[in-house]
C-alpha cells in the first residue's frame, strides 16, 4: 500500500472498488462534478481528475457511469508526459534536492547579462547538436525560448530575415514559397499557423501575405521531389518534424532526409527540423538520422522536463544569423532553468537512458504489433520508434480516439490523440486516422511493458464486444 | 445537378470521407450527430464538390441530411 493522504483512493484503485462520492474532500468533488474551472479549449474534455503520482502511476479518479454516488479509482501508467515534456517520468525524483538549491542561489537576470549556468547549457546543447550532426559544436549557435510556437517563429523570423534589407525595407531573395508538411503541428501562434494545413486550426486566422505555404507528403520521396520541382527557384524555407506528429506518428526514411538535405541545399532554402516534439524522445538527441545536418533546429518539450515551458532555436552559424534586437525574450533560460535542464540532460547520459527507451520502444512495437493483428477491425497500424509510438485506430474508430484513449485510461495506460490526416483535400492512399500516441518516460521499467499491452488487449475486448 | 445526385454526394461524403459507418442509409430528417470537426470537414466539402462559400451555410441547419443538401440545392440554383 502507497502512504499518501489518497491512500484509500490508491486501495480502491488497487481492488477495482468503487468508492463513495461523499467520503471524498470538497475540492475534490468540485472537480469531477464541475471541472477544475480552465476553460474548455477541447470542445469537451475528460470526467477524469489526476490525484497523484508516483514513479510512473498516476491516480486518476472519475465519477462512475453506474452511480451519481459512487467514484471509480484507477493506477494509470502515463505514458503521455503531459504532451510528451515529462520525458524523465518518476527519475525526476532524483532533481528535488538540486531544484532547492537552484531556487536558492540562481539569480534572477534576463539574457543580456551573463550566467555561468547558461553558459554551461548552451555548451552541452551545442556539443550534443554537434554529436548528433557530426560537425563542431562551434557551427552552432543556440537561443532559448520558452515555448515550441515561440522557438518556431524565431526560426522562421530568422529564415524569412536572412535577405531583408532592414534600411530600404525590401526582400532581395526573390523566393516566396515555403515548404512544409500535410497534417503537420509546429504551433498555434499566427506565423506557426501558416505551416499548417487544417482547417480545424487555421480557420479564423489570416494569411501571411507575400508568402505562398505549400504542403508536401511527410517521408514520401517522390512528393518530395515534385514540390522541388514544381516550385524550383521559389522556397526559400522548408520545415519538417523529426517525426510527424499530430498527423500520425509517421518516419522518414533516411533516403527522404538525405535528399531532402541536397534538394534544399540546391535551392539554396533554410532547413529547419522541428524537433519539439521529438527531441530527446527516440534514443537519440534527435529523431533527425545522424550525420544529416539541417540549417536550424527547434527543441522544446523535453527539454524543460515538464517542469517549466523551456525551447531553443539552434542555428548553423555558416548559413543563418540573428539579427539584434531580434529574439529577445522574457524568459530565456533563466540560471535556475539552465542548472536543472543540464543536470536533467546529464541523468539522461549517464544513466543511458536512451538505450534503456530504444529497448522499451522496440518491445512496445513489436507487441503491440501483435495485438493489432488480433484486433484488425480496431487497429489498423502500429508504428514509430524508441519513446514515440503511435497506434492508428481503424475505421471505424477512425475519429473516436477519445472514446479509445478514456476506456485505455480505465484499463490503466494513459495515451494521447493525435489527429492524424482525414482531410478531404488529402487524398485517400495518404490519409491517416486518428491515432493514439505513447511518449513513455526514457526510464521507465520494461517490466511496465506487458501491463501496457494487455491494458491495449482489454479495450480491444471490450469494444469488440460491445459491437457484437 | 439535381436534388438526387446532390443528397448522393453527401451521403458518400459522410461515409467515404468521414468513415460514419453508422449514417449509411440515413433517414433524410434524422439527427447527423456531425461534431464541430465533422462540420469543419463538411464546410470544406461543400465549398470543393460545389463552388459554395462555406460562410453562406447556416450552422444550424447542418443537424440533417435533408437540411444540408437544402442549403446545398438552394445556393447551387441562386
Amino acid at each position: 500500500m502507497i502512504s499518501s493522504k489518497y491512500s484509500m483512493l490508491w486501495d480502491a484503485a488497487a481492488s477495482k472498488s468503487p468508492i463513495s462520492y461523499g467520503e471524498l474532500d470538497v475540492n475534490l468533488q468540485e472537480c469531477l462534478t464541475s471541472g477544475d474551472g480552465l476553460f474548455d479549449h477541447y470542445g469537451g474534455r475528460t470526467p477524469f481528475v489526476f490525484l497523484e503520482t508516483t514513479g510512473i502511476e498516476t491516480l486518476v479518479v472519475e465519477k462512475s457511469e453506474h452511480s451519481d454516488e459512487c467514484v471509480d479509482a484507477y493506477n494509470v501508467i502515463n505514458c503521455t508526459g503531459g504532451y510528451g515534456a515529462g520525458v524523465l517520468g518518476g527519475n525526476l525524483n532524483f532533481l528535488s534536492e538540486r531544484v532547492s538549491a537552484a531556487l536558492n542561489t540562481a539569480p534572477v537576470m534576463n539574457d543580456e547579462h551573463h550566467s555561468i549556468d547558461r553558459l554551461s547549457l548552451v555548451k552541452k546543447i551545442k556539443s550534443l547538436i554537434g554529436e548528433h550532426t557530426q560537425t563542431s559544436a562551434s557551427d552552432w549557435d543556440v537561443s532559448f525560448t520558452s515555448t515550441g510556437t515561440e522557438a518556431v517563429e524565431l526560426a522562421m523570423q530568422m529564415s524569412l530575415m536572412t535577405d531583408y534589407q532592414l534600411g530600404t525595407d525590401t526582400d532581395t531573395s526573390g523566393k516566396d514559397v515555403i515548404l512544409a508538411c500535410h497534417g503537420a503541428w509546429h504551433g498555434w501562434a499566427t506565423g506557426a499557423n501558416q505551416l499548417l494545413d487544417r482547417k480545424q486550426f487555421t480557420g479564423g486566422i489570416p494569411r501571411v501575405a507575400g508568402y505562398e505555404v505549400v504542403f508536401m507528403h511527410y517521408g514520401e520521396l517522390s512528393s518530395l521531389r515534385d514540390m522541388f520541382a514544381q516550385y524550383k527557384g521559389r522556397i526559400r524555407t522548408v520545415i519538417v518534424e523529426g517525426i510527424l506528429g499530430d498527423g500520425g506518428v509517421i518516419d522518414a526514411s533516411e533516403q527522404w532526409w538525405s535528399e531532402l538535405e541536397q534538394l534544399a541545399r540546391d535551392e539554396s532554402a533554410v532547413l529547419i527540423d522541428d524537433e519539439i516534439l521529438t527531441g530527446f524522445r527516440t534514443g537519440a538527441t534527435l529523431a533527425l538520422p545522424q550525420g544529416r545536418i539541417p540549417d536550424c533546429i527547434t527543441l522544446g518539450k523535453a527539454l524543460g522536463f515538464g517542469l517549466f515551458p523551456l525551447s531553443a532555436v539552434i542555428w548553423n552559424n555558416k548559413k543563418l544569423n540573428l539579427r539584434a534586437g531580434v529574439g529577445v525574450r522574457t524568459f530565456n533560460a533563466r540560471p535556475f532553468q539552465a542548472q536543472i535542464v543540464e543536470q536533467a540532460l546529464d541523468f539522461i547520459a549517464t544513466n543511458d537512458l536512451n538505450s534503456n527507451i530504444k529497448l522499451i520502444g522496440d518491445a512496445l512495437i513489436e507487441q503491440l504489433k501483435e495485438v493489432q493483428k488480433q484486433f484488425p477491425t480496431i487497429i489498423r497500424d502500429v508504428r514509430g520508434r524508441a519513446g514515440l509510438v503511435g497506434i492508428e485506430l481503424e475505421r471505424k474508430y477512425a475519429r473516436k480516439g477519445r472514446l479509445v484513449r478514456d476506456e485505455l485510461i480505465r484499463a490503466g495506460v494513459l495515451s494521447e490523440v493525435e489527429s492524424g490526416m482525414m482531410m478531404t483535400s488529402i487524398p485517400k492512399e495518404y490519409r491517416i486516422h486518428e491515432t493514439l500516441r505513447m511518449t513513455p518516460p526514457l526510464g521507465m521499467d520494461i517490466q511496465m511493458v506487458p501491463r501496457i499491452v494487455q491494458a491495449y488487449v482489454d479495450v480491444c475486448k471490450k469494444l469488440e464486444g460491445a459491437n457484437a | 445537378m439535381n436534388l438526387e445526385q446532390i443528397e448522393q454526394s453527401v451521403r458518400n461524403f459522410l461515409i467515404e470521407d468521414l468513415m460514419k459507418d453508422e449514417l449509411e442509409g440515413v433517414a433524410l430528417n434524422a439527427e447527423l450527430g456531425l461534431d464541430s470537426l465533422d462540420t469543419t470537414e463538411l464546410r470544406v466539402f461543400v465549398e470543393e464538390n460545389f463552388s459554395l462559400d462555406p460562410s453562406k451555410l447556416i450552422a444550424e441547419k447542418l443537424d440533417t441530411l435533408e437540411h444540408i443538401v437544402g442549403q446545398i440545392a438552394e445556393h447551387v440554383k441562386g
